[in-house]
């Protein structure tokens, strides 16, 4: 059932990317998936994602897949000895991630894009962090 | 993290299933699966493009548009006039030929961000099903948006002049020096490769000199690619060049005509 809901957000974040803002937000989510779940599940879920966006971009089947791929494996590789999920992680890893994305599928405007999507990485984690602190209240 | 023994296991797996389907797609054998993507996703990305996108970007005012007019006007008649000189001087015939236009929608803009970047190519909803073929221009009226540089069957990529990607022989409209045009992917172009001893101006138009192949695919002659607006020119240097601007923004294209 999980695979299903990631698969659904995953087609969510690439038509957001394709159609109106060309910010990696399918990277972000396989990048948050992998943090959160833990499980090597999402690897496919990374696979799935590369072949749409290649189709909608008109490249080589593959390429983002690997890349996709590539970047989970060195996450997976990372949280194996130190810890990822603290905010300064989530971030990091989304900028340097993003970053290595745009120089490689030949974005223009680097830096611009680069300070949307951490604009964008932050809010998404502001939001996070209210939700919680909104819970937490909610239960004491 | 959990389920750490089965990771390096199932990334191998999907690092070959990866490069199985790389090879498969490099022979072409995956072209049914890009189409249905396509075909599924290209239209309501262009809907949604439309809903939003197009609605964020600042509507030109009445000025801005005659002043695109007009450019355009002016543009035609120095063509006109620098044809019509030749004509006379009978140094350069050119025989009309006729040539067919088919609209086309832009459904996609990669890598575009309105305001903030410039697109380096643009998605049309033409495709081999409707006869397009590679290398084949794309127009806005006179204006020369691009070429065809990869197409599926329902699909076409156009990578625009303005593209780090593009390079393209071209003209002084005015005082007939030649050079080449290279897109610098930020919505201008630079003509470069004039030789000092050609005059350029600004506000000279710049039209293709044409790059048709034996089958007639390509650029044809005269097609305007833009304004110049400021000229570079150094004893010191080889070559001199100019900056030139298009007539029109690529980024609120939503129709172009294909040249068949």
């Amino acid at each position: 059932m999980r695979i299903f809901i990631w698969i659904l957000l995953v087609c969510c974040a690439v038509f957001l990317e394709v159609s109106i803002v060309p910010i990696p937000f399918s990277l972000i989510t396989l990048l948050y998936m992998c943090i959160i779940s833990e499980e090597p599940l999402v690897f496919f879920v990374a696979i799935f994602a590369g072949i749409l966006l290649d189709s909608l971009f008109f490249q080589t089947l593959g390429l983002r897949s690997v890349f996709f791929l590539v970047t989970l494996g060195l996450v997976f590789l990372y949280g194996r000895k130190f810890e990822v999920k603290n905010t300064l992680f989530i971030f990091g890893a989304t900028i340097v991630s993003s970053f290595a994305y745009f120089l490689l599928f030949g974005y223009q405007n680097l830096f611009g894009q680069l300070i949307a999507t951490g604009g964008i990485v932050l809010v998404g984690l502001a939001s996070i962090a209210l939700i919680r602190k909104i819970q937490a209240r909610m239960v004491y | 993290m959990r389920e750490r023994k089965y990771l390096f296991p199932v990334f191998l797996f999907c690092l070959a299933a990866v490069f199985f389907l790389f090879i498969l797609g490099r022979f072409g054998a995956l072209f049914f699966l890009e189409n249905s993507i396509q075909t599924v996703i290209f239209p309501l990305s262009s809907f949604a493009r439309n809903q939003t996108t197009q609605k964020l970007l600042p509507k030109p005012t009445s000025i801005q548009e005659e002043n695109v007019k007009l450019n355009r006007q002016v543009a035609a008649l120095a063509q006109l006039a620098a044809d019509n000189k030749a004509l006379r001087d009978q140094f350069q015939t050119e025989n009309p030929t006729s040539q067919e236009l088919l609209p086309a929608i832009v459904v996609g803009m990669p890598g575009a961000i309105p305001n903030i970047s410039f697109p380096e190519t643009l998605i049309l909803d033409k495709g081999l099903s409707d006869g397009i073929r590679l290398d084949e221009a794309v127009v806005d009226t006179n204006q020369l948006i691009g070429t065809i540089t990869q197409i599926s069957d329902h699909f076409s990529l156009v990578t625009l002049i303005t593209s780090t990607k593009s390079s393209l022989s071209v003209k002084d409209v005015q005082t007939g020096a030649i050079g080449v045009a290279k897109g610098q992917g930020n919505g201008v172009l630079l003509m470069d490769n004039v030789l000092l001893s050609d005059t350029l101006h600004a506000n000279d138009f710049v039209a293709s000199l044409g790059s048709q192949n034996l089958s007639g695919k390509g650029v044809v002659p005269g097609l305007i690619l833009g304004k110049i607006v400021s000229v570079d020119k150094k004893p010191s240097n080889l070559f001199q060049s100019a900056q030139v601007t298009p007539l029109i923004a690529f980024d609120r294209l939503s129709r172009v005509f294909i040249v068949k």
